[in-house]
């Protein structure tokens, strides 16, 4: 993958995901046995947050849709987030996906650059 | 789904670790702490069981969880207590530098070339210790938080709001709570009907991740 423009600034809305969980907890426990100092993993985590971005915009076909009922909405500091409840979810292959409840972070696709 | 989750997540994987290895060399240092991460990290989202990971299959190009990623050198009598999984097949085999070959590396090669150091020079207070004593110490590290705290500054506002939004609500179970991760193109409301486009968007539902490029949602408040 190319390098990104230097000015870029990516979000780290991802690392909250599973995959995001696992490198921060994997890079906590390799700081707090000093087999890897601070400032290297802070490094690898503004990788993640790139590679992550981009695969997701590169790599990504599927389609969504989500329908229920909108329990709470807030937007603060340009990220949106929702409650939602009694969920589907219809993946572009035809899979269903109920769930009653489900938590949406989504922050603006046109991100200022500041 | 779950397939294509494991592909993305290899690729990312490979990539973020690729990006580091530079970085490391670009400064002169060993990278050789990258193999341990990368086992520490596939193992952790393993655990996790989020969907079905490559490495998870032991497959030819990757050995995988069936040692220990950080003490797994410490020989094959123990890898069984330490993983408590059965016993690492030929692939996740570890082969020991032969003594006196002139190359006097105190390492052990992976299959797949990398190599892995028996002890960084900076790690200390550790030697003797049982690997059981390991394991508890690591937990309490990663409740103060001492990465976790720095790298979550950017998402305070959003955790904040996580917070009030989730004492609102009864019985939350925490962090299981299904989730979307995503950028949104567009909100839109109309009297109490609401559409949101979504983008690049990470799920998690009922413990298994699926990913989408486009996402698009309506609800009523």
């Amino acid at each position: 993958m190319s390098a990104p423009a230097n000015n870029q600034l990516y979000y780290e809305l991802y690392r909250r995901s599973s995959i995001g969980t696992a490198l921060t907890e994997a890079l906590d426990q390799f700081i707090s046995e000093s087999y890897i100092e601070p400032q290297s993993a802070v490094r690898i985590m503004s990788h993640f947050d790139r590679v992550m971005t981009d695969q997701l915009r590169e790599t990504v076909k599927a389609r969504m849709q989500l329908k229920g009922h909108l329990r709470t909405y807030r937007c603060c500091d340009d990220v949106w987030t929702f409650i939602v409840t009694d969920v589907v979810f219809k993946m572009d292959d035809g899979d269903m996906v109920n769930a009653d409840k489900i938590k949406i972070v989504a922050c603006n696709s046109r991100r200022p650059q500041e | 789904m779950s397939n294509q989750i494991g592909d993305l997540y290899q690729s990312v994987i490979d990539e973020v670790l690729e990006n580091a290895r530079q970085d490391f060399q670009e400064r002169g240092e060993d990278d050789s702490v990258l193999n341990l991460l990368r086992n520490a990290w596939q193992q952790r989202l393993s655990e996790m069981r989020v969907g079905v990971m490559p490495w998870d299959n032991a497959g030819p190009t990757i050995p995988t969880s069936g040692y220990d990623p950080i003490y797994g050198y410490r020989g094959t009598a123990e890898m069984p207590q330490l993983s408590g999984i059965p016993p690492a097949t030929g692939q996740n085999t570890l082969h020991t530098l032969p003594p006196g070959n002139g190359l006097s590396i105190p390492g052990t090669y992976t299959n797949n070339g990398g190599l892995v150091l028996p002890r960084l020079p900076q790690t200390d207070g550790l030697n003797g210790d049982e690997s059981e004593e390991i394991k508890p110490d690591v937990k309490k590290e990663d409740d103060s938080g001492d990465l976790g705290s720095d790298l979550g500054e950017g998402l305070s506002d959003a955790e904040e709001s996580e917070d009030e939004l989730n004492s609102e609500n009864d019985g939350e179970e925490g962090g299981d709570q299904d989730v979307i991760l995503s950028l949104y193109d567009k909100v839109q409301r109309v009297r109490n009907r609401w559409k949101y486009v979504l983008k690049d968007g990470i799920v998690n539902i009922g413990g298994k991740d699926y990913v989408f490029s486009r996402g698009t949602g309506e609800s009523e408040w």
